[in-house]
C-alpha cells in the first residue's frame, strides 16, 4: 500500500515536471539579439563580400543557428514604412551590395536619427541575402550596439 | 562627332524610359495565417523584395524564409527546422506576370483589379498559380495587395499526424507591397 502510494507520488511529480518543461518550451521567449554576446563580428563590406563570393557557404556560416551578428558599417540610408518599420542600410562593397537592418520596435526612434555617412555597430539576426533588386544582406531583430 | 552625341543621347533616353517602367519594393509585407480550434499560427515578413514592370507586366518576388517572425519562439523554430527546412531552402520566389495588363492604367490614379499568374517556388517545389489582387496607383507609387491560400502539401511540406490538428489544411497568405519608381 505504502509502495503504491510512493509510486503514485513519483508519477505525479514526473507528470507535473513534464508539464512544466512543456509549458516552458511552449512559452520560451525569442533570443534577445540586443543583449546576447556576438557569435560573429564583421564589417558590412566583408559581410556582403562573403555572400557574393559563396552564398551557400555564407548562409551556413551566418544564417544557420540564429547566430548573433555584430556588423560595423557606414549608414547609406535610413528608411521607414507606413507600419512604422525602420530599416538602416549599411554600405557594403562597391560591387557586392548593402546590408539592410530591420530595427526592433524600441530601437526605431534612435535609428531614425542616424545620418548617412555615420559609422555604426548593429547587432541582429542574419536571414540571408536577396538579389532581386540590388544585392542586399538582410538582418532582422536589430539593435544599435555601443562601442566596447 | 554629332552622330556620337546623338547615339549617346538616345542611349540615355532609352535607359531613362526603361527605368520608369520598373517599380520596386524592397520591404514588402507578407503575412500568413492558419486558424484551427487548437491554435492560431501567424507570421509576418516585412523584408520581401519585388519588382513590377509596368510595360511587360512582369512581376517578381523574392522572400527569405527566416525573415518570417512568429509571436512564439518555438513555433518559429518548428517552422524553420521541421517544415520549411530553411537552412537548406532559404528563399522562396515568384516569377510571373499581370494577365490583364491592359486593364491597369499605371498613369491614372485609381484601384485596379489585377490577375497575376506565374510560378511560385517554396521549399524548392515549383507550382504554377493564378491569383487575384489589386493595384492602386497613388502619389506616383503602386500599392499592391493580394490574399490567397496555399496548401503546405503542394510544396512538399509534410505535417506530422501528431500535430496535424494544429494546422489548417490551407494557410491564408496576405501580400501588401508599396512600389516606388526605379531610380538608377
Amino acid at each position: 500500500m505504502k509502495k503504491t502510494r510512493m509510486v503514485l507520488i513519483v508519477l505525479a511529480a514526473l507528470a507535473i515536471l513534464a508539464a512544466g518543461v512543456g509549458l516552458m518550451m511552449y512559452y520560451k521567449p525569442h533570443k534577445d539579439f540586443a543583449t546576447s554576446t556576438p557569435d560573429v563580428r564583421i564589417t558590412a563590406e566583408a559581410f556582403t563580400k562573403a555572400f557574393d563570393a559563396d552564398e551557400v557557404n555564407a548562409t551556413w556560416a551566418y544564417v544557420k543557428g540564429d547566430k548573433t551578428i555584430l556588423v560595423t558599417g557606414t549608414v547609406a540610408e535610413v528608411g521607414s514604412d507606413k507600419d512604422g518599420n525602420v530599416d538602416v542600410v549599411l554600405a557594403g562593397g562597391k560591387e557586392t551590395g548593402t546590408v539592410s537592418c530591420a530595427m526592433m520596435p524600441d530601437e526605431r526612434e534612435r535609428a531614425k536619427k542616424l545620418m548617412p555617412g555615420e559609422r555604426v555597430r548593429i547587432k541582429g539576426q542574419c536571414t540571408g541575402r536577396v538579389e532581386l533588386i540590388d544585392k542586399q544582406v538582410i538582418m532582422i531583430r536589430c539593435a544599435l550596439a555601443e562601442e566596447e | 562627332m554629332n552622330t556620337r552625341i546623338l547615339f549617346a543621347l538616345l542611349f540615355l533616353l532609352a535607359t531613362a524610359v526603361q527605368a520608369q517602367d520598373k517599380y520596386l519594393c524592397k520591404h514588402g509585407h507578407i503575412r500568413f495565417f492558419s486558424h484551427t480550434p487548437m491554435e492560431d499560427i501567424e507570421a509576418h515578413n516585412t523584408e520581401a523584395a519585388s519588382v513590377i514592370n509596368t510595360v511587360t507586366g512582369e512581376v517578381m518576388y523574392q522572400v527569405l524564409i527566416k525573415s518570417f517572425t512568429f509571436k512564439r519562439a518555438l513555433m518559429e523554430e518548428h517552422f524553420n527546422e521541421n517544415y520549411m527546412e530553411s537552412d537548406m531552402y532559404p528563399k522562396s520566389d515568384f516569377k510571373g506576370r499581370i494577365v490583364n495588363l491592359k486593364d491597369v492604367n499605371f498613369a491614372k490614379p485609381g484601384v485596379y483589379k489585377a490577375v497575376i499568374e506565374g510560378d511560385l517556388t517554396i521549399h524548392n517545389k515549383k507550382n504554377h498559380i493564378t491569383q487575384n489582387g489589386t493595384i492602386e496607383v497613388k502619389d506616383g507609387k503602386l500599392l499592391a495587395k493580394a490574399k490567397f491560400s496555399i496548401a503546405p502539401q503542394d510544396y512538399g511540406i509534410e505535417i506530422p499526424a501528431t500535430v496535424r490538428d494544429k494546422f489548417a489544411k490551407a494557410m491564408d497568405v496576405t501580400v501588401d507591397m508599396v512600389y516606388e519608381p526605379y531610380k538608377k
